[in-house]
C-alpha cells in the first residue's frame, strides 16, 4: 500500500510558511480513496487496539475497566449507601 | 546507415529543429494544455499516453502482451509486442518514424484515411508519445522490428542525442518506450504510484479481452508483480465489481455488435472535406445486485465517459424497453423465499410502465464502445457526443437481452421484482412529496438547527457541518455569518451503506443534511440547486471525528456524488496542538510543526503544551483563528479520480461484508497513523 504510506509522507510535509503563529492558509486537493482509506484505518485500529478487545486476565473491556475504576476511586463499595448511576457517569466522562 | 547518411540526417535535423524545438517548447511551457495538471495525476498521465499507444497497437490485432516496468530512481518502461513503431524515413519530415512520433506533435499514425495503421484509437490528436518524451529528463525507444533492434535516445525535453541506429538483430517483436520525467516540470512528485497504475491497467485489461498487461515494482525488495488477463472481459469486470455486492443471480448478461457511422475524412491531397461510412463497435454487460444504487461504466475507445452520453441513453432506452416487454408479458412474478414457505406475488400493471430510475437500482452495467471518430461534450470532456451512437446501441443490445431474459426465466424474474419493488418505492415517494407540497406553502422547510447565512449566492455561501452540539454553539459564535452557516449533528449518523432506503430517509440527521444543502438527493439530484459551493466537514481532530468524517462522504457519495464531482465538499482542518508562549498563541497541525515551532521558540522538552482533543476546546476567537476564518484556513478539498476504486472502497470498507473490511483492517494495520489509545 505504497499510497498510503505516500498520504501519509504528504500530510506530515509542511510547507515552510509562516511559523510565527503556525496557521498556515490554503486548499489542499485530496483524493476521496485515500481519505477515506486513511480516516477509516484510524477509527478501525483505534477501536480495536483501545476499545473493543478485551483483557485477557479479566474480560475487562477499557470502558468498563474505567467504570469500576471510577467506583473505587469514589469509595462506592457494597457496604456504603446507595448511589445514582449519573453520579459514575459523571466521573467516568469528565 | 553508412557515414555520409549520418551527417545528412543530422544536418536536415538541424536545419528543421526550429519548429520541433518551438513544438516541445510550448509542450514543456504549457504542459498542462496537454495532460491536464503537473501533479501526481499529470506525472501518471504520461503512463496512460503510452499504454494507450500499445492499446492501440492491441486493438488493431498485433499486439497482446504488455508489459510495465517500475525502476529505481523514478524510471518507467512500457514494452509492448506489436508491429513496432515505423523505423523508415518519414517523406515529409525527412526523419526516421521514431523520431517524428516522438517529436513532433500531430504525428502519428491515427488520422483516419486509406493508409492509417489504425481503425480505432483512444488518441485522437496524435500527440500522446511526443509530449511524454518533451516533459521526460531522458527517454529512450527500442524498437524491435523485422527481425533487427533499433534504438534511439532523446534528453532533456526531446532534443534527440544521436538518430535511429540499428544495433544488431533480434528475435522480438514490438516497442519499448523507456522514460524518466522531469522533475522541473513534476514539481509535486516524479515517484509513481504502483497502486494508481495497477487499478488503471486491471481496467484496461478488463476492457480489451484477452489482452495480458503484467507489472512489476523493481523498486522495492521483493519485487512486487502482477498481470491481468480477462478472458471474459467486461463479463468478467461485472463480476468484479458485484462481488461484495450480493449479485442476484449468477448468469452475467453479454452482448456485443456493431453498427454504422457517418465520419468525416480529409483528402490528404488537396484538404477537402468528404465523408464515408465508419464501424462502430459496442459491447455491453449487465448483472443486479441487492443494493439500491446503480453502477453503471460506460466507456468510448477505452476512456471513461464518466458523465454518459448517447451509448449509455441508447442502452437504458433498450434495457427498459425490454424489461417492460418482459414484465408484460409475464404479468406476475413469484418471490420463494428459501427460510419460509411465504411466497409473495409481484403484478406488473400496464398502467404503470416501467422508467429508467426505476431499473437502475441494483443495476452493475459496463457499455463499451469503440468509435473511429468519438466526440466528446459537456463540462469536463467526459459525455460521448455521437449521436448516431444511441441507435446503434439499442438496435445491438435491445434483441439480444429479450433472448437473454427469455432464456434466463429465473434471473429475469428476479430482475422484475427488484424493479417493481423500485417503482413501488418511487410512487410512494412522489405521493409522499405530493402530500407534503399540498400541506404546506413553504416546499422545504430548512431544518431548525441550522444557522444559515444571510447571503443568498451559493457561489460564496459555506456549510459547516460539525460534529456535537458545544462544538456547534462556538462555531457559530466564531462564523461569518453573512456567508457561513452551521449545522451541528448529534453524534454518529447513519451508515447508508448498510441501511435500507427507506431507513435512511427516515433518519432526522440525513434529512437535516439534504434539505440544508437543497439539492435534492438520489435521482432527483440538481446541483444547480445546492445552496452552498462549499460543503465543509468539520469533525474533532479525534478518531471518532475520522469515522463521523467517513459517515458523511458515504452520504455524499451515495446520495450526493455530484457534489464530490463538481468539487464541493471540502474538509475542516483544526490544529493539534497550541503552545502559549509569552501570552502569545502558535498552533501547530502535526507533530513534526510542533516540534518546529518549540525548536524555533528554544522551548525545553518539558513545556506544556495543549493537545486538542475536539472542537469544543477551542473556544469561538481560537476556531475563527485557526479553521474557520478564510485568510487563515486549511481545507482539503475532497476529489474523485478513480471513481470505481471509490465504488469499491465504499462497498468494502462500509458495506454488509466483513471479509473484506477485516482483509483491508489487517492488510494495512502497519500504515495507520494516529491511535487513539
Amino acid at each position: 500500500m505504497s499510497e498510503l504510506e505516500k498520504k501519509i509522507v504528504d500530510e506530515t510535509e509542511e510547507t515552510p510558511g509562516e511559523i510565527a503563529s503556525g496557521i498556515v492558509a490554503g486548499i489542499t486537493p485530496v483524493e476521496i480513496v485515500n481519505q477515506i482509506k486513511s480516516a477509516f484505518l484510524d477509527y478501525a485500529m483505534s477501536v480495536i487496539v483501545a476499545r473493543a478487545i478485551p483483557d485477557v486476565r479479566d474480560g475487562l473491556k477499557p470502558v468498563h475497566r474505567r467504570i469500576i475504576f471510577g467506583m473505587n476511586e469514589s469509595g462506592m463499595t457494597p457496604d456504603k449507601p446507595h448511589k445514582k448511576s449519573a453520579r459514575i457517569v459523571g466521573d467516568v466522562m469528565g | 546507415m553508412s557515414e555520409t547518411n549520418d551527417n545528412n540526417a543530422s544536418k536536415e535535423y538541424s536545419g528543421k529543429s526550429l519548429t520541433v524545438l518551438e513544438g516541445l517548447e510550448a509542450v514543456r511551457k504549457r504542459p498542462g494544455m496537454y495532460i491536464g495538471t503537473t501533479s501526481i495525476e499529470g506525472l501518471h498521465h504520461l503512463v496512460w499516453e503510452i499504454v494507450d499507444n500499445s492499446i492501440d497497437e492491441a486493438l488493431a490485432g498485433y499486439a497482446n502482451h504488455i508489459s510495465i516496468e517500475m525502476k529505481p530512481d523514478n524510471v518507467i518502461s512500457i514494452t509492448d509486442n506489436g508491429r513496432g513503431i515505423p523505423v523508415d524515413i518519414v517523406e515529409k519530415t525527412g526523419k526516421s518514424g521514431v523520431e517524428t512520433v516522438l517529436t513532433i506533435l500531430h504525428a502519428g499514425g491515427k488520422f483516419g484515411g486509406e493508409n492509417s495503421g489504425y481503425k480505432v484509437a483512444g488518441g485522437l490528436h496524435g500527440v500522446g508519445a511526443t509530449v511524454v518524451n518533451a516533459l521526460s529528463s531522458w527517454l529512450e525507444c527500442t524498437v524491435y522490428k523485422e527481425g533487427r533492434e533499433y534504438f534511439i535516445r532523446f534528453e532533456s525535453g526531446g532534443h534527440v542525442v544521436a538518430p535511429l541506429k540499428d544495433i544488431g538483430p533480434t528475435k522480438l517483436r514490438g516497442t519499448k518506450i523507456t522514460f524518466k520525467p522531469d522533475p522541473t516540470i513534476f514539481t509535486e512528485s516524479t515517484e509513481f504510484d504502483y497502486d494508481v497504475i495497477k487499478d488503471h491497467i486491471k481496467q484496461m485489461a478488463f476492457l480489451n479481452r484477452g489482452l495480458k498487461i503484467s507489472l512489476i515494482d523493481h523498486r522495492i525488495e521483493p519485487l512486487k508483480e502482477v498481470t491481468f488477463y480477462y478472458e471474459g472481459g467486461i463479463s468478467e469486470y461485472v463480476r468484479d465489481l458485484n462481488k461484495n455486492k450480493g449479485p442476484l443471480f449468477t448468469e452475467v448478461f453479454y452482448c456485443e455488435g456493431d453498427g454504422v457511422a457517418i465520419i468525416p475524412v480529409m483528402n490528404e491531397t488537396d484538404g477537402s472535406m468528404s465523408t464515408k461510412e465508419g464501424r462502430v463497435e459496442i459491447e455491453a454487460a449487465v448483472q443486479y445486485n441487492a443494493t439500491s444504487y446503480e453502477s453503471m461504466y460506460s466507456f468510448c475507445n477505452n476512456i471513461r465517459t464518466s458523465e454518459g452520453g448517447f451509448h449509455e441513453d441508447g442502452f437504458m432506452m433498450a434495457l427498459t424497453r425490454e424489461l417492460k416487454n418482459y414484465a408484460e408479458e409475464k404479468k406476475n412474478f413469484v418471490l420463494k423465499e428459501e427460510s419460509n414457505k411465504n411466497k409473495r406475488t409481484y403484478s406488473y400493471d400496464p398502467k404503470e410502465p416501467f422508467r429508467q430510475e426505476d431499473v437502475k437500482e441494483g443495476l452493475v452495467a459496463i457499455v463499451s464502445v469503440r468509435h473511429p471518430n468519438p466526440q466528446y461534450k459537456g463540462q469536463t470532456k467526459n459525455k460521448l457526443g455521437n449521436e448516431e451512437v444511441r441507435a446503434i446501441a439499442s438496435q445491438v443490445i435491445g434483441p439480444k437481452l429479450k433472448d437473454f431474459l427469455q432464456e434466463n426465466p429465473d434471473a429475469a424474474s428476479k430482475i422484475c421484482i427488484k424493479v417493481l419493488n423500485a417503482q413501488r418505492a418511487r410512487i410512494a415517494a412522489d405521493k409522499a412529496r405530493e402530500a407534503i407540497r399540498k400541506g404546506s406553502i413553504e416546499l422545504t422547510t430548512l431544518p431548525g438547527k441550522l444557522a444559515d447565512c444571510s447571503s443568498t449566492d451559493p457561489v460564496k455561501c459555506e456549510l459547516f457541518i460539525v460534529e456535537g452540539n458545544s462544538a456547534g454553539g462556538s462555531a457559530k459564535n466564531a462564523r461569518n455569518r453573512e456567508f457561513q452557516a452551521i449545522l451541528p449533528l448529534r453524534g454518529k449518523i447513519l451508515n447508508v451503506e448498510k441501511a435500507t432506503q427507506e431507513k435512511v430517509f427516515d433518519n432526522a440527521e440525513i434529512g437535516s443534511i439534504i434539505t440544508a444543502i437543497g439539492s435534492g438527493y438520489g435521482n432527483i439530484f440538481d446541483l444547480e440547486k445546492a445552496r452552498y459551493h462549499k460543503v465543509i466537514i468539520m469533525t474533532d481532530a479525534d478518531v471518532d471525528g475520522s469515522h463521523i468524517s467517513v459517515l458523511l462522504l458515504t452520504l455524499f457519495y451515495r446520495f450526493m456524488k455530484p457534489l464530490i464531482e463538481a468539487g464541493y465538499i471540502y474538509i475542516a482542518q483544526p490544529p493539534l496542538y497550541k503552545v502559549t508562549y509569552h501570552q502569545k498563541d502558535y498552533y501547530a497541525y502535526n507533530d513534526d510543526q510542533l516540534l518546529e515551532i518549540k525548536k524555533q521558540l528554544n522551548l525545553k522538552d518539558g513545556y506544556p503544551t495543549q493537545r486538542y482533543k475536539g472542537l469544543g476546546e477551542m473556544d469561538a476567537d481560537q476556531l475563527k483563528e485557526t479553521t474557520m476564518d478564510m485568510d487563515n484556513r486549511k481545507l482539503l478539498q475532497v476529489t474523485m479520480e478513480r471513481a470505481e476504486e471509490a465504488d469499491r472502497v465504499f462497498t468494502d470498507l462500509m458495506g454488509d461484508e466483513v471479509d473484506p473490511r477485516r482483509d483491508f483492517i489487517i492488510n494495512n494495520a502497519r500504515f495507520v497513523k494516529n491511535l487513539d489509545t
